[in-house]
């Protein structure tokens, strides 16, 4: 994947640019807006926008790009975190992350929105002998049926759609409850909870691994397992 | 030391100046208005009574001379003018068709036939007259003429009430406009002082709203609803002040005391991952104190009301309330629902799930395990009204640490600013009552 990074403050690009090319990705860091218009609209599959920037607004470079008619997917990753300024950033990008942030979830958003651009969401998900049919929302294990309540299955479809990826709380709080904040309970804790106690197997290690200070991973089992 | 151009200026931009300078000139205005009417109305009709007055004796007199022919016509305007009131009598001509004067009433002149004014002069006065002259059969000519001293009588005692009228308007003019100027300068006084208050920062100051006249009273109204805002925009900003330096920097002493324990430890001891976790989550703390602390700023700008369209609350409270179905179950919590649907409000869905979520959170926090919470939402008048009713736990009785959300950090109550920061922005209101250990919250929003 071939990434522009717009990001004025260069020790984060480089942090950043250093991660993503350890994830196989080419990146190109521009630290303005004038030097993001140097590079070709065409030549990326991605772009990664700061807001504030030394000379304009990373949202009005990316709107300047759409209305040229670029449609390379874009996130931005910002510190300005407020409602009104996600919902505005939404309306160019395709998601939106706000600072400080775990490059993990930046990784696993990223690919998200790869995703969805490449050929939108599949069938069916499957990881080992657990599987799930997105168009019944059946869930199977070993070809037996599990039964989950609506939110259990969209936690489990999030999980199985990073199969082997940290899913941080926050995304999951984003993508299965819809929340934007974070709740002062427990509610990501107890559905996990119920979640393994239906899919795991008694004796087993849990299905889904808790990745201390960062979130959650369905863990893949190795091949012919 | 002020020019005199400066006084006058100053003077002059006075409101009951202004004022009793305008009413002068309305009411003058007005009298122009009526003077110039009544002249042209009232000329007119005292004209058609003198033309119709004329016209029928013509007609009379016409008659006798065709019925008895021009001696009985000479005798008849004889008598007429002995009966006739001296100063208003009719004036009579009779000439004949080599227009030789047969009868003279009026000092005979050869003229035109039809409507002619005449002038005549007596004792040095003039007179004016309208004349009708008619033709009658064998070439004589009578004329019959009116005074116009009743016209000219009406306009001179028009013209004279007119000035006493100006005269006596141009004061009470001055006068009502003085008196208006001062009503209305006497009452933007009393709004210009309590503006000076705000101004110097006294934020508590309120204008009286009954100073009298429903405009005056509205602004007052709308005055003080905007220092209340004010005052209340002032008070949170004093909070969060306040919540940054402590809660802040409490928080960062600590973490800053960890990381200075961290550096001293020996390498040899223990692993590092559940200082570094503890680290972790008071950095998530004082993001989360920041985010509700932007986000209550941002819900008071009024900004994001650009963002609201209609949505089912109910709706969205009966998917809240399954989301925390778990939890409310894992804490033995027995939830009595009644929800009256649909009930549509303009807001913004993510932040009335912010509500509802900080609601349930404060139950599952500091509500007694085992107990009821009710929850219903009902239609009441144009509102919605969502009520929570739970109990505390027992320690709870005495603490103020009810809705201390988000949980985490020191500062008492940024749960509860959320919550009434999200109601005000959605034109509703909180209410938030305890009574022993027993806890009622009720969120009320206007219906669309």
């Amino acid at each position: 994947m071939k990434i522009l990074l717009l990001e004025d403050d260069p020790d984060l690009q480089t942090f950043l640019a250093d991660q993503l090319r350890q994830q196989g990705c080419e990146v190109r860091g521009a630290k303005d807006c004038a030097a993001a218009d140097a590079y070709q609209p065409q030549g990326f599959d991605m772009y990664i926008v700061d807001r504030m920037l030394p000379d304009g607004d990373g949202q009005s470079w990316l709107e300047r790009r759409r209305l040229d008619g670029d449609t390379t997917p874009a996130l931005f990753l910002t510190a300005l975190g407020s409602v009104a300024d996600k919902v505005g950033g939404l309306r160019l990008a395709d998601d939106y992350l706000v600072k400080p942030f775990d490059f993990a979830e930046l990784w696993a958003r990223l690919q998200s929105i790869v995703r969805r651009m490449d050929k939108g969401p599949a069938s069916h998900l499957a990881v080992g002998n657990l599987r799930i049919d997105r168009v019944s929302h059946e869930v199977t294990k070993d070809g037996e049926s599990i039964l989950l309540k609506p939110m259990e299955y969209k936690l489990l479809e999030c999980l199985l759609a990073h199969a082997g990826q940290v899913v941080t709380r926050k995304m999951l709080l984003e993508q299965v409850w819809g929340f934007h904040f974070d709740p002062a309970t427990n509610i990501v804790e107890t559905y996990i909870s119920r979640l393994r106690a239906k899919i795991d197997d008694p004796q087993g290690a849990s299905m889904i691994e808790t990745v201390r200070g960062e979130g959650y991973r369905l863990v893949v089992p190795p091949s012919g397992h | 030391m002020s020019s005199p151009l400066q006084v006058i200026s100053g003077f002059w931009r006075r409101i009951w100046v202004r004022f009793a300078l305008l009413y002068t000139v309305i009411f003058a205005a007005s009298l122009i208005l009526v003077l110039v009417l009544t002249l042209v109305i009232g000329r007119n009709y005292l004209l058609e009574l003198v033309r119709g007055q004329i016209q029928a004796e013509i007609q009379f007199l016409h008659y006798e001379y065709r019925e008895d022919g021009l001696p009985e016509l000479l005798e008849e305007t004889e008598e007429r003018i002995e009966k006739s009131v001296a100063d208003r009598r009719l004036k009579y001509v009779v000439q004949n068709h080599d227009g030789e004067t047969l009868f003279d009433d009026f000092p005979a002149e050869p003229g035109q036939l039809g409507w002619q004014s005449r002038e005549t002069t007596r004792d040095g006065k003039t007179a004016r007259y309208l004349f009708y002259y008619q033709a009658l059969d064998g070439d004589y000519v009578l004329g019959v003429g009116s005074p116009l001293n009743a016209l000219e009588d009406f306009q001179a005692a028009v013209g004279k009430a007119f000035v006493i009228t100006l005269v006596i308007a141009a004061g009470i003019g001055i006068v009502s406009g003085f008196g208006v100027g001062v009503w209305i300068s006497r009452r933007l006084r009393i709004l210009v002082r309590a503006l000076q208050r705000v101004a110097a920062g006294n934020w508590q100051t309120r204008v009286p709203e009954n100073v009298g006249g429903y405009e005056f009273e509205r602004l007052a109204h709308e005055l003080n609803r905007m220092f209340q805002q004010l005052e209340q925009s002032i008070a949170n900003l004093k909070y969060i002040s306040a919540g940054i330096s402590h809660d802040l920097r409490t928080p960062i002493t600590r973490l800053r005391n960890r990381m200075v324990a961290l550096q001293s430890r020996p390498p040899e001891t223990a692993p590092l991952q559940d200082e570094l976790e503890q680290a972790q989550r008071e950095l998530d703390g004082l993001l989360s104190y920041f985010d509700s602390a932007l986000l209550i700023n941002e819900l008071q700008s009024g900004d994001l009301a650009r963002n609201f369209e209609v949505l089912d609350f109910s709706d969205l409270l009966e998917k809240m309330l399954d989301h925390y179905g778990p939890l409310l179950e894992d804490a033995g919590l027995v939830l009595n629902v009644d929800l009256q649907k649909p009930l549509q409000v303009r807001g913004m869905a993510s932040l009335l799930q912010r509500l509802i979520a900080n609601l349930l959170d404060n139950v599952l926090l500091h509500g007694s395990g085992g107990a009821p919470l009710a929850v219903s939402l009902v239609k009441q008048g144009k509102n919605a009204c969502l009520t929570l009713v739970n109990s505390l736990k027992p320690d709870e009785e005495s603490s103020s640490g009810t809705y201390n959300l988000p949980a985490g950090l020191e500062r008492k109550r940024m749960g509860q600013k959320i919550i009434q920061a999200i109601t005000a922005a959605h034109g509703g209101r909180c209410e938030i009552t305890r009574d022993g250990l027993h806890h009622t919250c009720r969120i009320i929003l206007p219906l669309v």
